[in-house]
């Protein structure tokens, strides 16, 4: 994908959240770093680039948009924000960081089954603008912690099955459940969380059937609301769509396009993140990860100038510079040159050698 | 990625044979794949399957990026590198543990830093967190073995499938810390696109490792 199909996909992106009626969020690259040293865990990345002020506070480059949205949040509203901006991190395979440009919005305050549906929608609407072949997987951290709680898990024995749920491992699942000793109804019951069927009719018709623990009948009945809100044709309901549940509560979901190997889109529920952050408000909210798109569509095309200008030693600085004039007054792109440049492709040639 | 073939990316050696075997008896088959040749990829339009050969701690980059749609590797690279996939199945072949090893009679003095030499520093790390040690761990990428007997370190956590290397080095197993086995590995995004084609694989390697395990019982 070309720098200038990137741009236009944040572009897309971003007159889709302004057109559903988000208010543009503008933000610092930095902020104070105890933000980020409380809530580390909440990070994708745990390293983070800091800087000592001026005035001798720590600073960071930020990792994260939403801390810095929530920060500045007041309860009693209701704020509908959407942003584009960049954030730094490090890359799990490098180990170097990286400056990651994310596209999203976030809807805090009072947050109902309408305006869940709302976010996921948009979410929706979000992969579609970048391409039709797409699926939005959701998954309720809420069903599931109802499960784990009644299966008796907790500590270790939570973590390494919350391991196999995120992996899709139901082998070792069942052999922690053995080792564990929960009972056969409950272990088959998460080993049927975990196999299924991923259409959203038939995944609710299961879980509202079910009665796995204590608040899993209302979370599953909103669930099921929620998900008959949406588009179903590409929709899946998958409880491997994990997030850090001291964060995260009810909802999360990721997006994920034909062609690109990982998830482009994540967000969910973060109400316990607002807690932490002494907020009463709820929220919900998902960033869409521009650069993962680069590998979207193979081969880079050749750029287009409308007109290329060669000159020489002896051209006349006036000649090329009217051109340029010209070009950018009517709206053209023109590219000068010493010599015919490799790769490039161009509609008039202006030879002033 | 090419999305007119599900990639599958198998193991060079022994064990990506074996999966090979499993795979074509589960009806997922390619001619060529076991020739003895220099050509890496091999195609059935048949079955709609592609197959590449690659190192085997290769494979869990080749799916966790796109490149493989599945891939086949064993437990420990899982769990040294921890790849962004699915892990939808336990083969039951290639098995083994990994292990920690010292030269035969150790005496493990817990009042100083323990030295560990291993190529699974991770594994390493996190056994030894896990049990309140502090070690001092030693990245080594061949001959672990070695490292004990020329007092580069007190004991080794490596892989043991007979024990055979060890005995000859006059070393031995005190503590194993987990089973090891070959998986069936999925990437994420592949496994929303061709989940049909993939479960189908996946059932009928079930189906063949069911099989086999009852031959091996009777």
């Amino acid at each position: 994908m070309s720098i200038s199909e990137k741009n236009s996909i944040s572009g897309k992106l971003m007159s889709l959240f302004a057109g559903c009626g988000y208010t543009q969020y503008k933000m610092s690259k930095f902020e104070e770093y105890e933000l980020y040293a409380e809530n580390k865990a909440f990070l994708p990345s745990k390293s983070i680039i800091t800087f000592t002020d001026t005035d001798g506070r720590l600073m960071a480059l930020k990792p994260d948009v939403t801390l810095s949205i929530v920060k500045n949040f007041r309860d009693g509203n209701t704020e509908k924000l959407y942003y584009k901006e960049s954030v730094y991190r490090t890359d799990s395979n490098t180990s170097a960081f990286a400056e990651i440009t994310q596209a999203g919005i976030e809807y805090i305050g009072d947050v109902d089954i309408v305006g869940l549906s709302e976010v996921l929608s948009i979410a929706q609407c979000s992969l579609e603008r970048v391409s039709a072949q797409n699926v939005l997987d959701v998954s309720s951290l809420g069903l599931l912690s109802a499960l784990l709680d009644r299966l008796g898990a907790d500590g270790e024995t939570r973590l390494r099955l919350l391991h196999c749920v995120e992996h899709k491992n139901v082998h070792e699942a069942a052999a922690i459940c053995d080792e564990a000793q929960v009972c056969t109804e409950n272990k088959t019951l998460l080993l049927q969380i975990m196999t299924l069927d991923p259409d959203p009719d038939n995944a609710c018709a299961v879980l509202c059937s079910l009665d796995a623990g204590d608040g899993w009948g209302k979370e599953a009945e909103n669930f099921k609301k929620v998900l008959s809100a949406l588009d179903k044709s590409k929709l899946r309901v998958d409880f491997s769509v994990l997030n850090d549940t001291n964060y995260y509560n009810g909802l999360v979901f990721r997006g994920y396009i034909n062609g690109v190997p990982s998830a482009v889109l994540s967000g969910g529920q973060y109400d316990m993140l607002m807690r932490r952050l002494k907020k009463t408000s709820s929220a919900v909210g998902f960033a869409v990860y521009l650069d993962r798109l680069d590998v979207f569509s193979g081969k880079a095309e050749a750029p287009y100038y409308d007109t290329l200008v060669l000159y020489g030693k002896n051209t006349d600085a006036k000649a090329v510079c009217e051109i340029i004039r010209s070009a950018a007054k009517s709206g053209m792109t023109v590219k000068t040159s010493k010599e015919t440049p490799e790769n490039v492709k161009y509609g008039k040639l202006v030879d002033l050698r | 990625m090419d999305k007119g073939y599900l990639n599958i990316a198998l193991p060079k050696g022994r064990l990506g044979e074996k999966v090979y075997t499993m795979l074509e008896n589960a009806g997922f088959g390619c001619p060529g794949v076991m020739d003895n040749s220099r050509k890496l990829i091999f195609e059935n339009e048949e079955t709609g399957v592609r197959y590449f050969w690659v190192k085997p701690s290769d494979v869990a980059i080749y799916v966790e990026r796109g490149a493989a749609d599945l891939g086949v590797c064993g437990k420990d690279i899982l769990l040294e590198y921890e790849p962004d996939v699915y892990e939808l199945l336990d083969l039951d072949i290639g098995k083994c543990r990994m292990a920690v090893a010292a030269p035969k009679g150790y005496v493990d003095e817990r009042d100083r830093t323990l030295r560990v030499a291993t190529k699974f520093v991770n594994v390493a790390t996190d056994h030894y967190r896990k049990a309140g040690r502090q070690v001092d761990i030693i990245k080594l990428n061949g001959s672990i073995e070695l490292a004990p007997i020329l007092g580069l370190s007190d004991t080794i956590v490596d892989i043991v499938e007979t024990g055979t290397t060890l005995k000859e080095n006059d070393l031995e197993v005190i503590e194993t810390i987990v089973q090891i086995s070959a998986r069936l590995i999925c990437n994420r995004s592949s496994y929303k696109f061709n989940s049909v084609v993939i479960n189908k694989l996946c059932g009928a390697l079930a189906q063949i490792k069911e099989i086999k395990n009852d031959k091996d019982l009777r």
